[in-house]
């Protein structure tokens, strides 16, 4: 015994990683890199999440499946282990270990665990005002990702190109009225990404971004406003629209007040894209028989760890923590991977 | 029109409300052609703030774009402070001798 060498026994421990959107690929590579097995839980049939749903990422316009083969793990890939299409809705801390389970059954243990099960899209529907569901030409941030990849067509209204286009920030964000206090923060710039795009494809098309402030906080969003304003001629009028109704030709009438002109305007549009906020996701997985939680979970300390509060070796990472960009989600999963090594390693 | 209302001793209120889809930006257009970085205006308010002669650039301008309306410059020095402040560099000076020229060939003084 004395002369065996000072290796931490941690190749029989296991982690269960929960989610394999950014934050999940990052935190299974990195656990698997550092040599640990890994078991990865998906609830989807396929790893990458929310990325397949993009086309272009801001502020850079890299296409998102571009990105996808970039996260996947390069090294150790046989540490993990691939559980696709697998729920896991509850999981339960036992002396000697943590037990995963789906409704009442075990499906499986693990030593320490990462939950990354992200975010959902809030659901517009509950922003009646703006029609979303009602009229044909309200659309959301999400419809329109999933419409620029097929192209001018997929825009065109009767045979027609679109003259004016309206982007409306902040829905499903900072506001009261749907339990929403937060800033999803990402869909600034989503508004804007989205709005050159579209004035790219239709350079003679109007296009207006309604705001409550822009909040262009990461690297290259400001300068990616400013292109969007002088390069591309976007108009950002600042009020919130407060309804849309259509009209005799399908087209959706705006009513909002310019905040700065102080007074009321109203203005007719081909689209209208909601950009879209986002929420705890609903497949989030219940801590300890605790109520769903239809929240973000909390980190112990948020300024400086992972852990989730009161539950020894489980650690959180990506959107189920709060609104997160795919750098932050990455490095948000790289950060529990080792948080999670640690307690591993360390002795207990 | 006004003649027939005056006869009834009432006028009706014009509405409040800026109809985009009724307005004529011209020679806002015509303007922002020429001066590329007055688009990327904030509506942060510091030319305002700091103009000697007490000329409301920000709404000036805004009111421009937005209505293509012109209220008045009479007070400008053209002493080009407005540029010094502007935190995103629009050569406002430039943007203000451009205005002029413009409400020239319309023909109405500035």
């Amino acid at each position: 015994m004395t002369n065996q060498p000072d290796i931490r026994r941690v190749d029989v421990r296991r982690v269960a990683v929960i989610g394999a959107g950014p934050a999940g690929m990052a935190a299974a590579g990195s656990l698997a890199s550092l040599g640990i097995a890994v078991d990865w839980y998906e609830k989807d049939p396929l790893t990458g999440g929310k990325l397949h749903d993009y086309y272009q990422l801001f502020p850079d316009r890299v296409r998102a499946s571009e990105v996808l083969p970039e996260l996947e793990s390069k090294s150790g890939k046989s540490l993990i282990t691939k559980y696709l299409g697998r729920t896991i809705s509850e999981i339960e801390r036992h002396p000697g270990g943590i037990v995963l389970k789906n409704g009442s059954g075990s499906c499986g243990e693990a030593d320490a665990v990462i939950l990354a099960t992200g975010f959902d899209f809030f659901d517009a529907r509950l922003k009646e005002e703006f029609g979303y569901g009602i009229y044909k030409h309200v659309i959301t941030s999400v419809d329109l990702e999933r419409m620029l990849p097929v192209g001018k067509d997929a825009l065109r209204r009767f045979g027609k190109d679109p003259a004016t286009v309206g982007f409306v920030h902040c829905v499903g964000s900072r506001d009261e009225q749907v339990g929403i206090s937060y800033c999803s923060r990402l869909c600034c710039i989503t508004g804007i990404k989205q709005a050159i795009e579209v004035s790219e494809m239709f350079p003679a098309a109007k296009v207006y971004n309604f705001y409550i402030d822009m909040r262009a906080f990461g690297q290259g969003f400001e300068e990616l406003y400013r292109k969007a304003q002088e390069e591309h001629g976007i108009r950002f009028i600042r009020g919130r629209v407060s309804e849309a109704s259509e009209d005799r030709e399908f087209r959706i009438r705006v009513k909002a007040e310019d905040t700065l002109m102080a007074r009321p305007l109203k203005v007719t549009v081909d689209w209208l894209v909601l950009l879209v906020g986002m929420t705890p996701s609903c497949t989030e997985v219940t801590l300890d028989h605790a109520e769903k939680q239809q929240e973000f979970i909390k980190p112990e300390n948020p300024l400086t760890s992972n852990a989730v509060r009161g539950m020894p070796g489980v650690f959180a990472a990506g959107c189920c923590t709060g609104p997160m960009n795919i750098p932050e989600s990455v490095a948000s999963g790289r950060a529990a991977a080792l948080q999670a090594y640690d307690y591993l390693t360390r002795d207990r | 029109m006004d003649a027939v209302k005056s006869k009834f001793g009432f006028e009706i209120n014009q509405g409040r409300h800026i109809d985009m889809d009724r307005i004529d930006t011209r020679l806002a257009d015509e303007i922002s052609a020429h001066v590329r970085s007055w688009k990327a205006c904030l509506n942060c308010g510091s030319c305002s703030a700091t103009c000697p002669g007490g000329v409301g650039l920000r709404s000036l301008l805004l009111k421009l774009s937005t209505l293509g309306e012109l209220t008045t410059l009479d007070t400008c020095l053209l002493c080009g402070k407005c540029f010094l402040v502007c935190p995103r560099g629009i050569s406002t000076r430039y943007l203000i001798i451009q205005i002029i020229k413009k409400r020239r060939e319309y023909g109405k003084a500035v």
